[in-house]
Parts: C-alpha cells; sequence; structure tokens
C-alpha cells in the first residue's frame, strides 16, 4: 500500500501527459497477467539450469541454487511477485481519486508556501483516506484467503515448499482433489468464511468508531 | 528527475515480460549454451513455426477461450446491467433487500467445495462449455459498481419523465440508460473479458476432455508436467520418463505459448483505457 501510494503520488506529478499515460499503461498490465503466465516469468528468473538468476550469480562467483526447493526465500519471492503484480493497479486507482481532488486546494496551498511534499502530506494523502480505508477493509476480509493462484502456480505446487507456501485456500483444494477428503476439505473451507466474515465486520466497527465517514456499511 | 525515477520503476515492470519474449525467440542450442538471457547468442523462429506445425491443442484452446470469453462477457453484462438497473430504482420496495442479497455474496462463501458439489452433482456443468460461463454471470461486486454508476450519472427526474411518457421499463433500459452508460459498461466489460481469459482455475478443476481445455490451463499442465518430470531424476531415466519429456515443447516453445496467451489481453487493454480511468472512480464511490 505504502508502494502503491508513493508511486501514484509521482505519477501526478507528471507534467508530460503523454508519458504519463505510457507509463500507467505499463505499469499496470502485470495486473492483466493470469497467475500462470507469471509463474512461467518467474521460472525464468529462478530455474535450476537456465534461470536468469543463477546466470548472474555464477558469473559473480557464487554456486548455482535450486531455488525450487529452498524454502527460506519463498515469503520474499512470494512478497516480490506479488508487489509486481499488484502496486501498479493499486496505483492507477489512487491516481483516479487524486485527479477528482480539486485544484484549489493545492493553489491555496502554493500561496501559503507549502512544498510538494508538504502538499502531498497534507492534501493529498488525507483525500485518499476513504478510498485506503475501503480498500483496507475489503483485504482485512481476504487475510485468510491467500491468492490462490499465486500460491499453487507460482511455487509450482512442490512439496517440499508446502511448509512456507501452504495457505488455507490451497490445503482446501489438496485435501479434496489430491487427498480425496472431502469433510476436512469443507469445514477448513467454512472456517476461513466464518472467520473472514467476522474480521470484515470488526474492521469496519472499528473505522466506524473511529470516524463513521469512512465505514462501507 | 520524477520522470526518471518511474522510468527506472517502470524498467522492473518491462523486463521480465522482455525476458520472456527474448527467450521465446531465442534458438535451443543458445539457450542450452548460455541458459536464459537477454542477448541470446541466435535468434530463431523455430519455436513459432513448431507451434503453428504442430498446434492442433493450442488452436483448440484458443478457440474455446475466445469462444467463452466472449460469450460469458456479452451475457454477463446483459444480465447484471439490467439487475443494477432495478436495483438503481427508487420506487422499486424490495431494493434494499435485493442490495443486501448480492452484498452479503460478497462478504461470505461457502468456499471451494460446495460450489464444487453443486456444480457436478446437481447442476451436471463439469466437462462442458457451461462452466466457464454460468457460474460466473454475476459478480455482486460489480453489480454494486454498475448500480452505483447508474444512481450517480444518471439523474431520477430522467426516469419519472420517461414514465410519464409512458416508457416501460424495458423502454427506458434500453433507450436511456444504455446509452449513458458505455464507461460502466466498458471497464466492467474489461474486467470481465481479463478474468474470463485468465481463468486458469476453472479448466483445471471441472474439465477432463481435452477438446475443452482453456488455453491458460493448458499452460499451467505444460509446466507443471515438465517440473514434475524434472524434479523426479529417476522417473525421468525411465523409458516412459524420457519419451514423455521428448513430447514436451521446448523450452522457448513454452515461451511462445505463453506470449500468444498473453498477447491478445494486453492488446484489449489501450482500446478500453479511456473509458477504464473514469469506470475506476465511479467504482470507488462506495456502495
Amino acid at each position: 500500500m505504502f508502494l502503491a501510494v508513493s508511486l501514484s503520488l509521482l505519477l501526478n506529478e507528471l507534467h508530460s501527459k503523454k508519458l504519463a499515460k505510457v507509463l500507467q499503461t505499463i505499469f499496470i498490465m502485470p495486473h492483466f497477467l493470469s497467475m500462470t503466465v507469471v509463474s512461467i516469468v518467474v521460472f525464468a528468473f529462478l530455474s535450476v539450469n537456465n534461470g536468469l538468476l543463477n546466470n548472474i550469480l555464477e558469473l559473480l562467483g557464487y554456486s548455482r541454487h535450486n531455488w525450487y526447493m529452498e524454502r527460506k526465500f519463498w515469503p520474499l519471492f512470494l512478497v516480490l511477485v506479488n508487489a509486481w503484480k499488484h502496486v501498479g493497479y493499486s496505483a492507477v486507482v489512487y491516481l483516479a481519486s487524486i485527479s477528482s481532488i480539486s485544484e484549489e486546494y493545492y493553489e491555496a496551498a502554493i500561496i501559503d508556501g507549502a512544498n510538494k511534499l508538504q502538499q502531498a502530506w497534507y492534501i493529498t494523502i488525507p483525500h485518499l483516506r476513504t478510498m485506503m480505508t475501503i480498500l483496507l477493509i475489503l483485504s482485512v476480509g481476504g487475510i485468510f484467503r491467500g491468492d490462490f493462484g499465486l500460491f499453487y502456480t507460482v511455487p509450482q505446487d512442490n512439496g517440499v515448499l508446502y511448509p512456507v507456501t501452504d495457505v488455507i485456500d490451497t490445503y482446501i483444494y489438496r485435501s479434496m482433489r489430491v487427498l480425496n477428503n472431502v469433510g476436512m476439505a469443507t469445514a477448513a473451507g467454512l472456517y476461513q468464511s466464518v472467520v473472514g466474515f467476522i474480521l470484515v465486520l470488526t474492521t469496519n466497527k472499528i473505522v466506524n468508531k473511529i470516524s463513521p465517514e469512512y465505514a462501507m456499511f | 528527475m520524477i520522470s526518471a525515477m518511474l522510468i527506472i520503476a517502470s524498467l522492473f515492470v518491462v523486463l521480465p515480460l522482455l525476458l520472456v519474449v527474448i527467450i521465446s525467440f531465442s534458438s535451443a542450442e543458445s539457450i542450452a549454451l548460455h541458459g536464459y538471457t537477454f542477448l541470446p547468442s541466435e535468434f530463431s523462429l523455430a519455436a513459432y513455426k513448431n507451434l503453428m506445425k504442430t498446434g492442433t491443442q493450442i488452436k483448440n484452446s484458443y478457440i474455446i477461450t475466445i469462444f467463452y470469453t466472449i460469450t460469458g462477457t456479452v451475457l454477463s453484462l446483459a444480465v447484471m446491467s439490467m439487475f443494477a438497473y432495478v436495483l438503481a430504482q427508487k420506487r422499486f420496495p424490495a431494493r434494499k433487500g435485493l442490495t443486501f442479497y448480492a452484498f452479503f455474496t460478497m462478504l461470505f462463501s461457502g468456499g471451494l467445495v460446495p460450489s464444487y458439489i453443486l456444480n457436478v452433482r446437481y447442476l451436471h456443468l463439469d466437462d462442458t462449455i457451461w462452466i466457464f460461463i454460468l457460474p460466473s454471470l454475476v459478480s455482486a461486486y460489480y453489480v454494486i459498481i454498475l448500480r452505483t454508476f447508474i444512481q450517480t450519472t444518471i439523474p431520477d427526474t430522467l426516469f419519472e419523465a420517461a414514465i410519464i411518457d409512458g416508457a416501460n421499463d424495458f423502454t427506458i433500459f434500453c433507450k436511456i440508460v444504455l446509452p449513458l452508460f458505455k464507461a460502466g459498461l466498458a471497464t466492467i466489460g474489461l474486467f470481465n473479458v481479463v478474468n474470463r481469459w485468465n481463468d486458469w482455475f476453472t479448466g483445471m478443476l471441472y474439465i477432463e476432455n481435452p477438446k475443452l481445455i482453456p488455453l491458460q490451463t493448458m499452460l499451467q499442465k505444460i509446466q507443471r508436467n515438465i517440473e514434475f518430470i524434472k524434479q523426479n531424476a529417476e522417473f525421468a531415466d525411465t523409458a516412459m520418463g524420457l519419451e514423455l519429456l521428448r513430447s514436451m515443447p521446448t523450452e522457448s516453445t513454452r515461451m511462445a505459448i505463453t506470449i500468444i496467451a498473453v498477447v491478445p489481453i494486453l492488446f484489449a487493454y489501450p482500446f478500453f483505457q479511456r473509458y477504464f480511468i473514469k469506470g475506476l472512480t465511479i467504482g470507488s464511490i462506495k456502495g
């Protein structure tokens, strides 16, 4: 979220309309790729024999790693991949709400002698708060709902990596299709839904307490 | 200064994709020698030629994917916009209740297993083309966005005037709402196209018939099988393993399949971009 907001602030500062448009298109691109495609892109970097990362390591004199067998790096990889895929999209969403802020605020601020950084901090970010809150509420509900595609395809459903890449969704899928344990899978799914539901209601309630106008319902 | 920073950041986005493009144009020898690099020693079109020659499965999947993406999106937009129109009418008494009914599915769902059982055992949608179209026909989130869009862009007085002139709901919907509604439809349409095109999971879960496997699922299967064989070296040494490995597409061919799976969607985006940002802002207005 921090990355997305700062990216949208930077994009907003661009003077050239054309460049801004091109860059927006580029940043949003990964959002339209399927996880399968993303997993192949990741594979191009991490593949044992041919991967770019290993090639670079070898050039620098280190030994090749079998990334798909090493647990400790995966949390980092998954976070990076997720950021790569979604930051651009969130930035464009924020940018859309930035463009709806009235110019007058900025003009007044400039007269008062505020610099760009102060303008961003005191005008733009407060205006984005509603947007950020709504996205936060929705994502809290999704905490237990990992992105199935991300966790299933990108580590290639690799047994060695389960301890660091298995989320409830992949567990449910495996219980159902591979282990054939339908009862367990249903229970896990229901549990996930109930907890998610309660989390959304709670966050919404807390937000409601602090500042009612930001709550969703 | 800012543009320089942003251009560098955009390189981080583009380079990984570029790498895949370059691999798809590298010759097999070059990959064997240097691995995947940005500067292969030899370019070749072999991967794409290979695809054209042997790709009956790919052509099949392409046609299936295009078919259900378009049909699904059109049907989906039709149903959802009518639903949204009804929810936007102040004179419709069950409006609040129906909105909550739709909204609730966003907050709470049975999960994967109940929907699987419903689709397979009761609706018998598995292994048919309908599995790609029907269960995803209505998304509560999009319906609410569309409803908000109607509420904010079309004033109620317009509806009232039309009713006085003797128009019924269907005429109002076709003659007034739809023409004023293009940005909303385009945005939701784009989301719909992208989601359907990129959906590999439905195919993996429900489809056994090779004639119905969509593009993304096929890609996923190819990748999985190759990794499986490679990681089980003992299996790869057996005759069956070797046979399987030989029948698999080469690495550059795989990358080429990836490229042709991505290109249509990237071309679709600029087409919709005009409406997209506007649609997003509307969608962000709270329900």
